[in-house]
């Protein structure tokens, strides 16, 4: 037998039909099937990797304000800190500053109803 | 004569309307039975013919073809128009042929463990009845489904179902060099296997 000659010999073969019937058995053996699924989209990978990279863009955004938000409060409160120290000690040095200014008075002595005390401003204009 | 007749069968085997089959697809996604029944009517014949040449056993076949549109049905969401309808009925009959190889396969190493059991597949020739040409039919129809699966697939669909090389070639997604191979192959093997038939040899067998 030639290889040819097995070509005519498949194609004599009788065409097979569906019996009687079958269409309606199909169908009836749908309602013992589970039912059918409509693609969820967490089954699609392109889409949940989309949305995965779209959520974790977001998510960082959303770090990245809260966190130099928080860096400018706390140097403002800094600067709150340190201006609050300086006028502090600006106070301080004014008062120091008048202080020294006045005439000092020296404490002689006395008792408990006097006491004997020199005002030195008044003794630089006094005449020994 | 062979020319005609595979232009023949390339017209038996022309699919469907694309643009009807996409219609009724379209519903069937919608999960309109009237539209699936419709699809399965327009393809059943072609379905079950296909299945019962790799398979050699009509019965098989016909639950075969019922559980393909079972199938289609199950996957229709996910469906896309790529290409025809019915290479896409016919790719899920191969694989569903496939995998019942699989099992057959793994059941076989079982089987002298099983003791006595025989797996359903192809029938045994039998004495020669009064019609010879019948015989010889059942002879060639159980010859190819005992094909290996590479070999029966791209025969039955360029001998029988009429494709071109290039269509099996896109289809089974291989070169066309390959399914030329394969299907000569294909037919080599059956030329060892009806040989005997064809030299009036006594390979018939009877049942006891």
């Amino acid at each position: 037998m030639e290889d040819h000659n097995v070509g005519p010999l498949l194609r004599e073969l009788p065409r097979e039909r569906a019996r009687e019937g079958f269409t309606a058995r199909v169908v009836a053996s749908l309602d013992s099937q589970p039912p059918r699924q409509t693609p969820k989209v967490w089954r699609q990978p392109r889409l949940v990797f989309a949305a995965a990279a779209l959520a974790a863009v977001v998510a960082s955004a959303g770090i990245l304000q809260v966190h130099s938000g928080r860096q400018e409060e706390i140097r403002a409160a800094e600067a709150r800190k340190v201006l609050q120290e300086l006028r502090s000690e600006h106070e301080s040095l004014k008062q120091e500053l008048r202080s020294l200014s006045e005439p000092p008075v020296v404490y002689l002595g006395g008792d408990e109803e006097v006491d004997l005390v020199v005002d030195l401003s008044r003794a630089q204009n006094a005449n020994f | 004569m062979d020319a005609m007749i595979m232009s023949d069968a390339v017209v038996q085997a022309s699919p469907g309307s694309p643009d009807v089959d996409a219609g009724l697809m379209d519903r069937v996604r919608s999960g309109d039975r009237d539209a699936f029944a419709d699809l399965v009517d327009h393809h059943k014949d072609a379905v079950v013919n296909y299945l019962t040449r790799l398979t050699g056993n009509r019965d098989r076949a016909e639950d075969l073809a019922q559980e393909t549109f079972l199938r289609l049905f199950r996957s229709a969401g996910s469906y896309t128009e790529q290409g025809l309808l019915r290479a896409y009925l016919f790719r899920i009959a191969t694989n569903l042929v496939r995998s019942e190889e699989r099992r057959e396969r793994r059941l076989k190493l079982l089987l002298p463990f099983l003791g006595g059991w025989h797996p359903a597949g192809h029938s045994e020739p039998t004495a020669p009845s009064g019609l010879l040409r019948r015989e010889l039919h059942r002879e060639v129809s159980s010859a190819v489904a005992q094909l290996p699966l590479r070999y029966r697939v791209p025969l039955v669909l360029h001998e029988i179902e009429g494709w071109t090389y290039a269509d099996i070639a896109r289809e089974l997604g291989c070169r066309e060099g390959t399914v030329k191979s394969r299907i000569h192959r294909g037919r080599l093997h059956l030329k060892e296997r009806l040989a005997p038939y064809w030299n009036g040899g006594t390979a018939w067998k009877t049942t006891t």
